[in-house]
């Protein structure tokens, strides 16, 4: 098997016919104005309703049940650890679909199917709790205090980090690469929950900061002690979004849209023959987009203080609820094929983590199922849907917002830039997919 | 009439519009234009003399599958010509590679299975083919230089 330059997969989807591109942007833009001008304009999900799940929340909160899912998910982890730090160089070491497919795109579909299971099996977490269960500490308590105004800021740095290693990192698929990157995240996630307390982990893992970012627009959602069966919409207008939220966010569909852009042609060819070094330009690049994200979501929220009681720097934070639809679009549209046949590898490479013909969980003899791909309309379809989906939802989830915090009469005005700037996203979305 | 619903008049208008539009350049596929004729990739031959080209040949010959895709590749001082270039081609097409190197080298295509290898030696025209059977957008690249020569875009 020849091992790809770039990432793990060899076969990539075909770029969105210019049509969709065009079809879609035309809806984004108009259903935007539909809503912003037919919408309600009163808000409509201040409580968030739903059905209170007692039975469920007894169950899910079981400390038996805890263990075994914690258990669980650790052995997963140790599993794939094994094949990192023993198992061959090849690319059909389990641990690059493991950590590129599995992890980064599975806690997607957990985290909107399972809510806050992220969270709560983290193995970093279990690995914390175990290590002050036999000093006798408490995890809360830490050596210092964390500032409540750190929020996620941490985890978005690690986001950036994590993207860097996926997109730009050379040698991403070998395993003295992996292993390095593995070892900073766990040393310095366990070692900072030493120092602040568990708190460290939400703080700055950037897969539970992602996970449990994604779960507010999950089905359930925890009020007070009971777990209900929530309206998304609702759940996610719910939020209240830590310090750093938005960097986060900008950091996910950045880092989703720089690996677009960088299977342009325009891309491919200015860095192949440029003089400067291939990762400058991926730097510079994966950093200029999460930037150029971030900037112009918080100027478009912050135009919301010309007209609200609140100041202009609180608005992106209250707002950014708003963009998890779009990075669920996106993240659907770039990696759904990615995750299905990539991640039934994975599976069938798990059995054999060392590479000596094991097939420890019955899945070594199994063939990757790639017949998605033989459907090309099909996948351009559900791109073009989760890309508008997710624009129309986000626009729906900043309406909501607006009207909550602007007086009657502002809230369509106040809204408008930001408006823009979400078909802005959804446009560049498309566009990229089309991919030049 | 209400200003409100004179509004939404003509919203729905404007809508009905921009999708009738977006319709209509739907139909003129972009793509077909665009893609064939790159400098470096030309239709060759017929691969089957016996068969007499078809009509549409005359507009978009390489999106045919009857006609061979011929891409000439150029590796000289560290760098490739194309050098990432999209190139459309039919699934069961031929695709032919032309390489000429100053380097020894090795050109993968990562076509799906174990993929294509043409070794290259230095100062020696290397030809090779691969014909690609399933649809999907598909890497050629030189090995030892690390970088993307072309991006075969096969439906």
């Amino acid at each position: 098997m020849l091992i790809p330059l770039h990432g793990i997969a060899s076969r990539h989807d075909l770029p969105l016919p210019f049509s969709y591109v065009v079809v879609g942007a035309v809806l984004a833009l108009t259903i935007s104005f539909v809503i912003l001008i037919f919408a309600w304009r009163e808000p409509r999900f201040e409580r968030v309703g739903g059905h209170a799940m007692p039975g469920l929340t007894a169950v899910v909160d079981h400390p038996i049940v805890r263990l075994i899912a914690r258990v669980l998910v650790l052995a997963t982890y140790a599993w794939a650890g094994l094949a990192m730090m023993a198992g061959q160089d090849l690319l059909t070491n389990p641990i690059f679909g493991f950590v590129y497919v599995w992890m980064w795109v599975g806690l997607v579909p957990i985290s909107l199917l399972l809510g806050q299971f992220w969270r709560a099996t983290n193995p970093l977490r279990t690995i914390h709790r175990g290590l002050c269960a036999l000093a006798r500490v408490d995890p809360e308590q830490g050596l210092l205090t964390l500032p409540s105004r750190v929020g996620v800021w941490p985890a978005a740095a690690g986001l950036f980090g994590f993207a860097w290693l996926e997109l730009v990192q050379p040698d991403r698929t070998t395993l003295a690469v992996l292993r390095v990157w593995a070892l900073v995240w766990l040393v310095i996630l366990v070692l900072g929950a030493i120092v602040f307390g568990q708190r460290w982990i939400g703080a700055a893992d950037p897969f539970e900061a992602y996970a449990s970012t994604l779960a507010q627009m999950s089905i359930w959602r925890r009020v007070g002690d009971q777990l209900r069966l929530v309206n998304p919409l609702a759940g996610l207008n719910a939020w209240h979004a830590p310090p750093g939220a938005t960097a986060v966010v900008a950091a996910l569909l950045g880092s989703t849209a720089f690996d677009s852009f960088t299977n342009t042609s325009w891309w491919i060819k200015g860095v192949q023959n440029s003089d400067l070094p291939t990762v400058a330009w991926g730097t510079a690049g994966l950093l200029a987009m999460i930037i150029i994200v971030f900037v112009s979501f918080s100027l478009g929220a912050a135009w919301m203080g010309r007209y609200g009681d609140r100041p202009a720097t609180a608005y992106p934070r209250l707002m950014v609820g708003s963009l998890l639809p779009i990075v669920l679009g996106y993240v659907v549209a770039h990696y759904a094929t990615l995750f299905i046949v990539e991640g039934q590898r994975t599976a069938i490479n798990f059995s054999d983590p060392l590479g000596r013909g094991w097939n420890v969980f019955g899945s070594a003899e199994m063939g990757v199922n790639s017949a998605v791909f033989n459907h090309p309309t099909a996948i351009a379809l559900v791109q073009l849907v989760a890309i508008v989906g997710g624009h129309v939802f986000g626009i729906v989830c900043a309406h909501e917002k607006a009207v909550a915090l602007l007086p009657l009469d502002r809230a369509v005005r106040g809204q408008l830039p930001l408006l823009l700037v979400m078909v802005g996203y959804t446009c560049a979305g498309l566009v990229l997919l089309f991919s030049p | 009439m209400s200003a409100r619903a004179a509004n939404g008049a003509l919203i729905c208008a404007v809508v009905s519009l921009a999708l009738l539009l977006s319709g209509c350049t739907s139909s003129a596929d972009p793509e077909a234009a665009a893609s064939p004729q790159t400098p470096v990739s030309s239709p060759s031959e017929p691969s089957a003399p016996t068969t007499s080209p078809p009509s549409a040949a005359a507009s978009s010959p390489s999106l045919t599958a009857d006609y061979a895709l011929t891409i000439n590749i150029d590796i000289s001082n560290g760098k490739t010509v194309p050098s990432g270039e999209k190139i459309n081609v039919r699934v069961g097409q031929e695709v032919i590679l032309n390489v000429s190197s100053d380097t020894d080298d090795e050109i993968h295509a990562h076509i799906g299975g174990d993929g294509y290898e043409l070794p290259v030696r230095a100062g020696e025209p290397a030809k090779g083919s691969f014909t690609l059977s399933e649809p999907g957008s598909f890497e050629v690249e030189s090995h030892d230089l690390g970088k993307i020569i072309v991006i075969l875009n096969a439906r």
